[in-house]
């Protein structure tokens, strides 16, 4: 009788190839933050089986632009969870446009309960988001998103309203825009307002008057040391650095003596965006 | 990359380029008032000096999102007056141009 072979143990018993084994109860829920349309993302990743074999993990992800979450949950087979990488596959957006969380997740299709956060952090389509080693960001953290942003012309004797969107937080950088005054007589006096939704926060403006029949473009400079008029009609007006605006704060001009046939116009800005997830 | 319309508020007559040039969208929300014509200045150190007369804009429109259930759908806060595209060559090339 030939001498019987030993059965070997399950690869579960060997080792451990990574600190996660799934039962084949688990999911996955891939949730992300953006404010681009149009992207899409891939999570990937591999699972070692009980019987030894790799089985991969992919499929795709559809952010919201509007800075909401949105997520999307798949099952998991039993097995060793080896890895899990996220890029951007369609759509190009900048650092900090994108961020993801990967949980696990148990009790799919009823209550849910988050058994362990895997990682979260910002993803391009060459800067991945990486489990295990990566490194965890918040979606406030980092150096966020620069956005060059043309705002809205306001109608003829209407004020500059810029609201800083749901979900987002601006780190106020830059701001300019020029005011034409009408043929009607009267001293308008310029100030740029940073508003909290019920009321201004700061304000400061121009030290001498605009007249009828000018054109003067304001510039809003954070750490600039004074107003000051150059002699291509550019005013130059000091705001304070490093300045948070919460979502529904606003950047308002508020103009002492403005005139029905005044125009705002040429409205842009420099802003940090951060998305909060609230 | 998005770069979107550009279209005229129907309640405060704003007029906005719906994406940036960055893919982002832009949303508007209407100012608060609007000056709607003039009066003589109380105190006027010109005799044709004037002042102004301000109402609030009925109807405001606020294109920030609003979570409407418990399955994340989102609306705009505000409908408003709607929008109206622009189609005004001066004003789109204004708005390529700021």
């Amino acid at each position: 009788m030939p001498p019987q072979l030993p059965v070997p143990p399950p690869a579960s018993a060997i080792y451990q190839p990574s600190p996660v084994y799934l039962t084949g109860e688990e999911e996955l829920r891939a949730s992300s933050l953006a404010n681009a349309s149009g992207l899409g993302l891939t999570i990937s990743g591999r699972i070692l089986r009980p019987d030894g074999t790799i089985s991969p993990i992919k499929f795709t992800h559809a952010p919201n632009s509007t800075r909401t979450i949105a997520t999307t949950i798949v099952g998991l087979s039993e097995g060793w969870l080896l890895g899990l990488t996220v890029r951007a596959t369609t759509g190009a957006p900048a650092f900090g446009q994108t961020w993801v969380l990967l949980e696990l997740l148990r009790g799919g299709g009823g209550a849910t309960d988050v058994v362990q956060t895997l990682g979260m952090g910002f993803v391009t389509a060459n800067t991945p988001l990486n489990w295990p080693g990566g490194v965890n960001f918040l979606p406030t953290d980092g150096p966020g998103h620069l956005r060059s942003i043309v705002g809205t012309t306001p109608a003829a004797g209407a004020e500059i309203s810029e609201v800083v969107p749901t979900g987002a937080r601006w780190e106020f950088l830059a701001f300019r825009a020029l005011f034409v005054t009408s043929a009607a007589v009267a001293n308008r006096f310029p100030s740029f307002i940073v508003f909290d939704g019920s009321s201004g926060d700061y304000q400061n403006g121009a030290i001498v008057a605009q007249a009828a029949s000018l054109s003067i473009k304001y510039h809003l400079a954070p750490g600039a040391p004074a107003p000051q008029l150059d002699g291509n009609n550019d005013l130059v007006i000091p705001a304070p650095v490093g300045v948070r605006l919460a979502a529904g704060f606003a950047i308002n001009t508020g103009t002492a003596n403005i005139q029905a046939g005044d125009q705002w116009s040429a409205i842009r800005y420099l802003v940090r965006e951060w998305m909060t997830g609230e | 990359m998005a770069t979107g319309n550009v279209v005229q508020c129907n309640a405060c007559g704003g007029i906005y380029r719906t994406h940036q040039l960055d893919g982002t969208e832009y949303y508007h929300a209407c100012p608060p008032q609007r000056v709607i014509g003039t009066k003589p200045a109380p105190t006027p150190t010109d005799p044709n000096a004037t002042a102004p007369i301000f109402e609030a804009v009925a109807n405001r429109r606020d294109e920030n999102v609003k979570v409407t259930d418990d399955q994340g759908t989102v609306a705009i806060k505000a409908e408003g007056l709607g929008v109206t595209p622009v189609t005004d060559p001066a004003i789109l090339a204004a708005f390529t141009a700021a």
